[in-house]
């Protein structure tokens, strides 16, 4: 009873929603800075290191980049915006 | 130079090749040739993709745990709404960062590179996404060279590190993982040995 109580005061479901989505976004950014930082690496080492497969990761690279950018994008929409 | 060291024809996910012709590095010399060129050995990389595949059947595996055990029902009287979306989205999440986890394994391993050159050795190094190092060293100058098998993953595939140390007491260089090590230490030390003799 106590605890039903304290979870009506607190609005729990409004709580978890916006501690969910304010922690998503916040994470999402630092996602797409790993990323991008990851990608800057592989043209860093791609320079220092001249092989045939330089392109190909480099094709995963940015697809990778897209990935995370459209899934994250998908889920904010997905799980917020409804 | 050494013949006893047998490798497969280059390709780019080569862990090692003697004489490629398909790789070059920054600031080659015009007379410099790459000779061998290793990295760690495959059996390292295939740990990291039976990884990747343990990663893609985990949320399975718990989703149809958690629904045997009926977790699910505890928040069915509760004012916490969980939802099938947040579940969906728990998995899209874990298999973006199982993917990522697995792409960086990757690139740890591709980058993470030695190329023996008819004149030096480089190190390149590929630590983490805000850090890499490429080192090299003088085959003349080089003392002594030093292989070491260490486990039972090492010694079923015929890897080890090969420790490289200079006169200077504060240049070290380790090859770890390199397949075929003893064969590498000898053939480093022969490239050593012949470079020594030419720079007298």
């Amino acid at each position: 009873m106590t605890l039903d109580l304290l979870l009506f005061k607190l609005d729990i479901n409004s709580f978890i929603f916006w501690g969910f989505r304010i922690s998503f976004i916040f994470i999402g950014i630092i996602y797409i800075v790993y990323v991008l930082l990851q990608l800057r690496q592989i043209g860093i080492m791609n320079s220092a290191l001249k092989t045939r497969a330089a392109t190909p990761i480099a094709l995963v690279g940015i697809f990778h980049l897209i990935m995370v950018v459209s899934i994250l994008i998908f889920l904010e929409l997905l799980l917020f915006i409804q | 130079m050494d013949s006893s060291l047998q490798v497969k024809p280059a390709n780019s996910l080569a862990s090692i090749s003697l004489m490629p012709s398909n790789i070059r590095f920054a600031n080659q010399n015009s007379d410099e040739q790459v000779v061998l060129f290793i990295r760690q050995h495959k059996v390292i990389l295939f740990g990291y993709f039976f990884r990747f595949l343990i990663n893609l059947i985990i949320p399975i595996g718990v989703f149809f745990l958690f629904q045997w055990l009926g977790s699910f029902d505890v928040f069915k009287n509760s004012r916490i709404d969980i939802k099938g979306v947040y579940i969906f989205a728990a998995f899209l999440v874990w298999y973006l960062w199982s993917f990522t986890s697995f792409f960086s394994d990757f690139l740890f391993w591709f980058y993470n590179a030695y190329i023996i050159t008819s004149q030096r050795l480089i190190d390149l190094d590929f630590i983490g996404v805000t850090k890499n190092s490429v080192k090299e060293l003088a085959l003349s100058n080089i003392e002594d060279v030093v292989d070491t098998r260490n486990g039972v993953l090492q010694t079923i595939f015929d890897m080890g590190r090969v420790d490289i140390s200079t006169a200077s007491e504060s240049t070290k260089f380790f090859l770890n993982n390199v397949p075929k090590a003893s064969k590498v230490r000898d053939f480093i030390m022969d490239m050593a040995l012949y470079n020594g003799n030419k720079a007298r």
